[in-house]
C-alpha cells in the first residue's frame, strides 16, 4: 500500500484464472467496510469489477495463466476509481452491440460491457482496448 | 445447488434453488444442471434465486438462452424470489419481462395447473 497526499492507491497483479477474481473483490469488499462505503455505489462497483476482470482473465487474456492481469485502486476524496488491464490484445469498443436490441436480447452473451457502464459514473478505455478505468464519485 | 423433480399430472417440473451467489463457477453449474433436465425431458423450470445477491452477465446469458430453447419445447423457465440487485440487473438488460417472476414457490407451481 502506498499513501500519497490524501489519496490512498493500490497496485497489484493477479494471474488469469477466474479463480482469482473471488480473492480481489473479497480483499477490496473488506476495505470498503473499514473506510465505511457501504452505498449501493460500491455494490454496484464490485459488480462491475467482477465483470471487467471476467472479461480480462477470458477475452482479454483467453485465460493464458501466463500472462497477467494489473488492478490499480485510487480512492481519492471525491471518487474511487479502478483500473483494468490485460495483456491481450484489446478490442474495439465501438464493435460491441447495445445487448438491448430485439436482434440480441435473447443472445447468451454480450451484457457485461453494458452492466458496466450501467454500474459507474465514468467509464474510459485505452487507446489499444486492454486497459478499462471505471470510476464512481463519492 | 438444490434440484426438486416433480410431476404435476403429465407435467414433468423442476425446481432449482440455486445456493449463493451466481459469479462464473456457480453460473457453470447452473448450466450443467439446466442442460441435464433438458435432456431427461423436464421442459418446465423454476429457477429459485431468493439466496442469490449477485448475478453475472454469463448467468443471465444462460437463463436467457435456456428459456428460448425451452419456450421452442412447449416449456417455461420461470424466476423466484429476485432480490433488489439482481432484479436491477434484469431491469437494465431489458430481460426481465421475458421472464415470469414469482414470489413464492405455491404461486409458481399453481401457474403450472393444467386446470388454468
Amino acid at each position: 500500500m502506498v499513501d500519497e497526499a490524501k489519496d490512498f492507491i493500490k497496485i497489484l497483479t493477479i494471474s488469469s484464472r477466474t479463480e482469482e477474481i473471488r480473492g480481489v473483490l473479497r480483499e477490496l469488499k473488506a476495505y470498503f467496510g473499514e473506510k465505511n462505503y457501504l452505498g449501493i455505489k460500491y455494490q454496484r462497483l464490485l459488480g462491475a469489477i467482477y465483470e471487467a476482470l471476467t472479461n480480462a482473465v477470458i477475452h482479454g487474456n483467453r485465460s493464458d495463466e501466463t500472462k497477467k492481469i494489473l488492478i490499480t485502486y485510487l480512492d481519492c476524496v471525491d471518487k474511487f476509481e479502478v483500473k483494468i488491464i490485460d495483456e491481450g490484445k484489446g478490442f474495439d469498443i465501438e464493435s460491441i452491440p447495445d445487448p438491448r436490441l430485439p436482434e440480441n436480447v435473447i443472445k447468451p452473451n454480450g451484457r457485461g460491457l453494458y452492466l458496466i457502464k450501467n454500474s459507474v459514473d465514468e467509464l474510459c478505455f485505452g487507446e489499444k482496448g486492454n486497459e478499462i478505468t471505471m470510476g464512481i464519485n463519492k | 445447488m438444490d434440484i426438486v423433480k416433480k410431476e404435476k399430472g403429465e407435467l414433468r417440473l423442476a425446481i432449482i434453488r440455486v445456493e449463493g451467489d451466481l459469479g462464473i463457477h456457480r453460473s457453470s453449474e447452473l448450466l450443467a444442471a439446466l442442460t441435464d433436465l433438458e435432456k431427461g425431458k423436464y421442459f418446465h423450470i423454476i429457477v429459485d434465486l431468493h439466496r442469490v445477491k449477485f448475478i453475472c452477465s454469463a448467468a443471465l446469458g444462460i437463463l436467457i438462452s435456456t428459456l428460448q430453447g425451452l419456450l421452442k419445447r412447449g416449456g417455461s423457465l420461470e424466476l423466484l424470489h429476485l432480490q433488489d440487485g439482481v432484479k436491477e440487473k434484469f431491469k437494465i438488460t431489458q430481460l426481465l419481462d421475458k421472464f415470469k417472476v414469482y414470489g413464492s414457490e405455491e404461486e409458481a407451481l399453481e401457474s403450472f395447473d393444467p386446470r388454468k
